[in-house]
């Protein structure tokens, strides 16, 4: 007979519980509770529960403890963020040595903004692009609605830049601008048709093109940058 | 009344954004066309004394071009 069973024999135990189960603890030699807490703690287990979808990442939050980290967008890349919870982040792709293609979509409405720009160099390109109406395609860069714009030395700055050719045909072009980061007051953009030089002391972070009236009808922008 | 429509792109999270313009993009946009117009009015109005001009010196704009060359 084992320990268990002489113990159920004796009757000193509720009667709910079967000398079956009085059986699974045979053998036990130390606290049960204990040996599991020791077994979670060194177990090379992981909980799946904690991730939720495909790419989702399982990163350290601090010593011993886990948690998830959500899988990002198309084309960002992991990158290492203290002020994050799990110490990392999905972010857009540095800007390297070489043009990388960052966006693509359709012309369409009153305006289209290309925002989160960081490289130094970007260059947009309008491919067979038409408007409702005649007019010619300005820029704002950062929403900056000052006159801080001139198409040759000398002129009066505008409140929006004179940029590609007018009419209801289809037409292409770009527009490159150099050192978009630095905070100089000047800042020179290029493109097939027409330099400007533009006041703009801060760092360009985004760029809204518009008509100067009625809406894109067709068309399609591109954008890159290094 | 329906305001025109934006298009706002994320470059960093690929999101993109289609919708009426807000009270101060819309503000922005009606001085823009403001601008629009004067600026056009200056053009036309050039071009008017431009013209004028030529029919009272009697030459061309390609005359003109070549005396001021």
């Amino acid at each position: 007979m084992t320990k268990a069973r002489d113990l159920a024999s004796a009757s000193i135990v509720p009667a709910a519980v079967s000398v079956t189960e009085l059986g699974y603890i045979d053998g036990v030699t130390s606290a049960i509770q204990t040996q599991m807490n020791t077994k979670a703690a060194t177990s090379a287990a992981i909980n799946p529960t904690i991730v939720d979808a495909k790419g989702d990442l399982i990163a350290a939050t601090g010593a011993d403890a886990v948690s998830r980290l959500a899988v990002g967008a198309n084309a960002t890349v992991l990158t290492a963020d203290s002020a994050e919870a799990t110490g990392m982040k999905w972010a857009a792709a540095g800007a390297g040595a070489s043009w990388s293609e960052y966006a693509t979509g359709s012309l369409t409405g009153s305006s289209i903004t290309v925002s989160s720009l960081t490289g130094s160099e970007l260059l947009f390109s309008f491919n067979n692009f038409a408007f409702s109406g005649s007019t010619d395609l300005r820029y704002r860069p950062n929403n900056n609605s000052g006159s801080i714009y001139r198409v040759q030395t000398g002129e009066s700055p505008e409140t929006s830049a004179k940029a590609w050719g007018t009419g209801t045909s289809s037409l292409s072009s770009f527009i490159y601008i150099p050192a978009a980061t630095a905070t100089s007051t000047v800042r020179v953009l290029l493109s097939n048709l027409y330099p400007w030089a533009m006041a703009s002391a801060t760092a360009i972070t985004s760029m809204t093109f518009f008509p100067a009236s009625g809406t894109f009808s067709s068309g399609t922008y591109t954008v890159w940058q290094r | 009344m329906t305001k025109p429509m934006v298009k706002i792109h994320d470059i960093a999270s690929d999101e993109v954004i289609e919708r009426e313009m807000n009270a101060a993009e819309f503000k922005q946009y009606e001085a823009d066309q403001v601008a629009n117009a004067d600026r056009q009015a200056i053009t036309d109005a050039n071009a008017t004394a431009k013209a004028a001009l030529l029919t009272r010196l009697g030459i061309t704009a390609d005359e003109a071009t070549l005396l001021l060359s």
